[in-house]
C-alpha cells in the first residue's frame, strides 16, 4: 500500500476556519490522506482533576473560547468556489482512551439545581478504548467506569466520528467551536457532532474557495443522541479521507450518503424549524434526483416507517444538528 | 467636528481592517452610513430580483448591510466596555423597503403568491420643524405618513479573532440587531476586544415595525452624530442600552423564548451588580412591576440570525416611593 500523506498533530493548534491560512497538505481528487487530530480540550485534560483547571487556562480567556482545535486546511486540487466536495471517510481511529467531563456552566444542566451532586465537582471520567477485530480502535470497545469501583464498567462498541469537519467560509472567519453554519444556500460544515460523519460515510459540503480548504477535528469516540451533557467521549485520533467533487453544484446545507441511506443535514435553532427545513430539502432531493412526484413525495415521507429524524446534537447555546434520513432501498425505482 | 464620509463599505467586522477614523473619548463626530443594499434601490423600478442582486448575493453570506468604520476610540482596550451615545440621526430624503424573492416569512405562501415576487416601496422623507429629517415624516402614500423614528440597525466592534458578516453576525461584540432603541438619546454598551475597540456601524432604519416582519425595514442612508466613552475593565452579558427613562438588556438568539430568558437574566445581573438589588428582589420585581417591558425588536428568519429582544426596566422603579394616600 502506498504511503498516504498525513497532516500531523502539531502545535500551535488552529481554532478558526480561515481561508487565508496556508494549506498544510495538497491532495488530488480520489487520493487518500490522513489527518491527526487532538481532542476538544487541545490535550489539556489528562487526569480527573484537570477538568476544573481547564477554565483557568489561557484558552478560556478568549471570545469564543478556544476549544475544538481543528487540523488542516487540506487543499483539494480541482475544487473551486461553487462546487460541492464529497468527503469520504475511509477510517477513524480513536486513541486508546477518551474522556468526558462535566464542565462548569456548560451543558444542559449547567445551572440546574435538581441534581446538586452534578455540580459538586468538575471531574473527568476517563473511558478506556480497546481494539476490535481490525486490530485498531476503529471497531473497538469502550469501557465506561462506574463511580463505585466494585461495579464492573459499562461496555459498548465504539462508534467514532468527527464532531467538526468543514471547508473554509467565503468571507467570514469563524470559530471551530461555535461555527460555521449557513442555512439555505450550501453549508460548509462546522461543529456538528453528527454521529453519521463516520467511517463509510460520504459528506457533501459546499466549497467557497479554490481547493475547498478542508479541516477536521473534535473526534468523538462515542456519543449519545443530543450530546446531552455537552461533552461526548472526546479523544485524539486519526482520520483517513478522500475527496471527490461535484462541479458547479448547489445543495441546501449539507448531505450525508451512507452505504444504505441518504441524509439531509441541517443545523440551527429551534429544533422544530431545523427539522422542517431538513424535510423540505430532503423532498427536493428526492424530487430532483430520484424521480418522485411532489405529492407522492409528500405522502411518502409521511407514511414510510423507515423515514428517520436523527437528532444529533442539542447543546445550548450552539445550534442544533439534525438529519432527515431515507433508506436507499426505496430509491431504486 | 470630524466627519467620516461614505467610503469603502465593510461587509464583515474584521479586527485586521485598519481604522479610517480616530476619535478621543467624549469627542462628538459625524458618520455617514450607506443603506442596506449599498444604494442598489433608487426608484421603484430597481427591483431586487435574484439576478439583479447577484453582485451582492453571490457571496455567502451575501454582501448586504455595508458598515462604516472601523473607528478607533483612544483609550479603549480589550476587556473594556465601549459606550456609544447617539446624539442625532439624519436620514436621507427617501428610504426603501422591498420584497426579495425567496426571502421573508411569506416568500413561499401560495395564498398570496405576489408576496414572493420582487417589489420595491419607496418612502419619501420630509423635513420637520428643524428643517431636517431629524424630526421629519416618512410618507407611505398620499394618505398615510408617520413620524420618522430612525435607529442604527447594525452596530458592533470588531470581534476578538473571528471575522463576522455584517448581515448575519451577532455576538457579545454587537451585530445586526435591528433594535429600535439604538436611537437618538440612547447610549449603547458593547464589549471591546481590541485596542481602540474598532467600531463599525450602518444599516440605519428610518422606520420599522416590531419584528421587521418582511425582513426589510424602511432602509435609508443617514448621517449620525455620535460620541464614545470607555468604561475600563468591565464585561457585560451581551449588549446593554441606557435610555433617559430606562435601562435595557439586549439579547439575540433563537428560539424567541431563549432570547427572552437570556435578556431577563442579563437584566437581573445588572440590577444585582450595579443597582444593589438582592437576586430574589430582582426576580420578583421583574414579575410584578408593571413598568417592566419585553421588547421584540426583530424576528427575521435569515441564516443564523437570532431574534433580538430587550428586557427593559424603568429607572424610576429604582427610586424609593411611598404612597401619599
Amino acid at each position: 500500500m502506498s504511503k498516504r500523506k498525513r497532516v500531523p498533530r502539531e502545535k500551535p493548534y488552529n481554532y478558526v476556519f480561515d481561508a487565508k491560512l496556508p494549506p498544510k497538505l495538497e491532495v488530488k481528487l480520489g487520493e487518500e490522506f490522513e489527518i491527526e487530530t487532538d481532542d476538544a480540550a487541545s490535550g489539556t485534560i489528562k487526569k480527573p482533576e484537570d477538568s476544573t483547571k481547564l477554565w483557568k487556562t489561557d484558552d478560556f480567556k478568549h471570545t469564543p473560547i478556544l476549544l475544538n482545535p481543528i487540523n488542516g486546511p487540506v487543499y483539494i486540487e480541482g475544487v473551486e468556489k461553487g462546487d460541492v466536495v464529497v468527503v469520504e471517510i475511509i477510517d477513524i481511529i480513536p486513541a486508546d482512551h477518551g474522556w468526558t467531563a462535566k464542565l462548569e456552566g456548560f451543558g444542559q444542566l449547567a445551572y440546574d439545581s435538581r441534581f446538586p451532586k452534578i455540580h459538586e465537582r468538575n471531574l473527568v471520567r476517563s473511558i478506556k478504548h480497546s481494539p476490535g477485530p481490525s486490530g485498531t480502535t476503529s471497531d473497538g470497545k469502550a469501557q465506561f467506569p462506574r463511580d463505585d469501583p466494585s461495579k464492573s464498567p459499562i461496555e459498548w462498541n465504539l462508534a467514532p466520528f468527527f464532531g467538526t469537519i468543514a471547508l473554509c467560509p467565503d468571507h467570514e472567519v469563524i470559530s471551530s467551536l461555535t461555527g460555521p453554519y449557513v442555512a439555505n444556500k450550501g453549508g460548509y460544515g462546522g461543529n456538528w457532532d453528527a454521529r453519521d460523519v463516520k467511517k463509510g460515510s460520504k459528506i457533501w459540503v459546499s466549497s467557497y474557495n479554490e481547493g475547498g480548504l478542508f479541516f477536521a477535528g473534535d473526534l468523538h469516540a462515542s456519543q449519545g443522541d443530543g450530546e446531552w451533557g455537552g461533552v461526548a467521549n472526546e479523544s485524539p485520533g486519526l482520520g483517513v479521507f478522500k475527496c471527490e467533487v461535484l462541479k458547479d453544484t448547489e445543495i441546501p446545507y449539507a448531505r450525508i450518503e451512507k452505504e444504505d441511506s441518504i441524509i439531509q443535514l441541517n443545523n440551527g435553532r429551534p429544533l422544530e424549524r431545523v427539522l422542517d427545513e431538513a424535510t423540505i430539502w430532503l423532498m427536493q432531493w428526492l424530487i430532483n434526483d430520484y424521480g418522485f412526484d411532489e405529492q407522492e413525495c409528500y405522502d411518502f415521507i409521511a407514511t414510510c416507517p423507515d423515514f428517520r429524524y436523527n437528532v444529533y446534537q442539542t447543546v445550548p447555546p450552539d445550534h442544533y444538528t439534525v438529519g432527515a434520513e431515507i433508506p436507499k432501498r426505496y430509491l431504486l425505482g | 467636528m470630524k466627519k467620516l464620509s461614505l467610503g469603502e463599505p465593510n461587509y464583515v467586522l474584521d479586527g485586521k481592517v485598519p481604522p479610517v477614523l480616530t476619535v478621543e473619548p467624549g469627542e462628538i463626530f459625524l458618520v455617514e452610513t450607506e443603506d442596506n443594499l449599498t444604494g442598489f434601490i433608487k426608484t421603484e423600478k430597481d427591483l431586487p430580483t435574484i439576478e439583479a442582486l447577484k453582485p451582492y448575493s453571490d457571496f455567502t453570506p451575501p454582501k448586504y448591510n455595508p458598515l462604516s468604520g472601523p473607528i478607533f476610540v483612544k483609550g479603549a482596550q480589550k476587556g473594556d466596555l465601549l459606550a456609544i451615545t447617539i446624539h442625532k440621526i439624519i436620514v436621507g430624503e427617501q428610504g426603501a423597503s422591498c420584497l426579495i424573492p425567496g426571502f421573508g416569512p411569506l416568500a413561499n405562501y401560495s395564498k398570496w403568491p405576489e408576496l414572493g415576487e420582487a417589489y420595491v416601496k419607496i418612502l419619501k422623507h420630509v423635513p420637520g420643524p428643524s428643517g431636517t429629517t431629524e424630526d421629519g415624516k416618512a410618507v407611505y402614500n398620499h394618505e398615510i405618513q408617520w413620524d420618522l423614528k430612525p435607529f442604527i440597525g447594525t452596530i458592533g466592534v470588531a470581534p476578538e479573532f473571528e471575522v463576522e458578516s455584517s448581515l448575519l453576525g451577532q455576538g457579545f461584540w454587537g451585530g445586526n440587531w435591528d433594535c429600535r432603541d439604538i436611537t437618538t438619546g440612547s447610549t449603547i454598551f458593547l464589549n471591546s476586544y481590541h485596542e481602540g475597540a474598532l467600531l463599525l456601524l450602518g444599516d440605519v432604519h428610518a422606520t420599522q415595525g416590531d419584528g421587521e416582519w418582511t425582513g426589510v425595514a424602511n432602509e435609508a442612508r443617514a448621517e449620525l452624530t455620535i460620541s464614545c466613552q470607555v468604561v475600563k475593565n468591565k464585561r457585560i452579558p451581551y449588549a446593554r442600552i441606557e435610555k433617559e427613562e430606562s435601562i435595557i438588556q439586549l439579547f439575540a438568539d433563537r428560539p424567541l423564548d431563549d432570547a427572552v430568558r437570556s435578556a431577563i437574566i442579563g437584566l437581573m445581573e445588572w440590577m444585582v451588580e450595579d443597582y444593589g438589588l438582592a437576586p430574589r428582589d430582582a426576580y420578583v420585581r421583574i414579575s410584578v412591576d408593571p413598568g417592566f417591558r419585553i421588547n421584540i425588536y426583530q424576528f427575521v428568519k435569515a441564516g443564523k440570525l437570532g431574534y433580538t429582544v430587550g428586557a427593559e426596566y424603568p429607572r424610576d422603579s429604582f427610586k424609593p416611593k411611598t404612597s401619599k394616600n
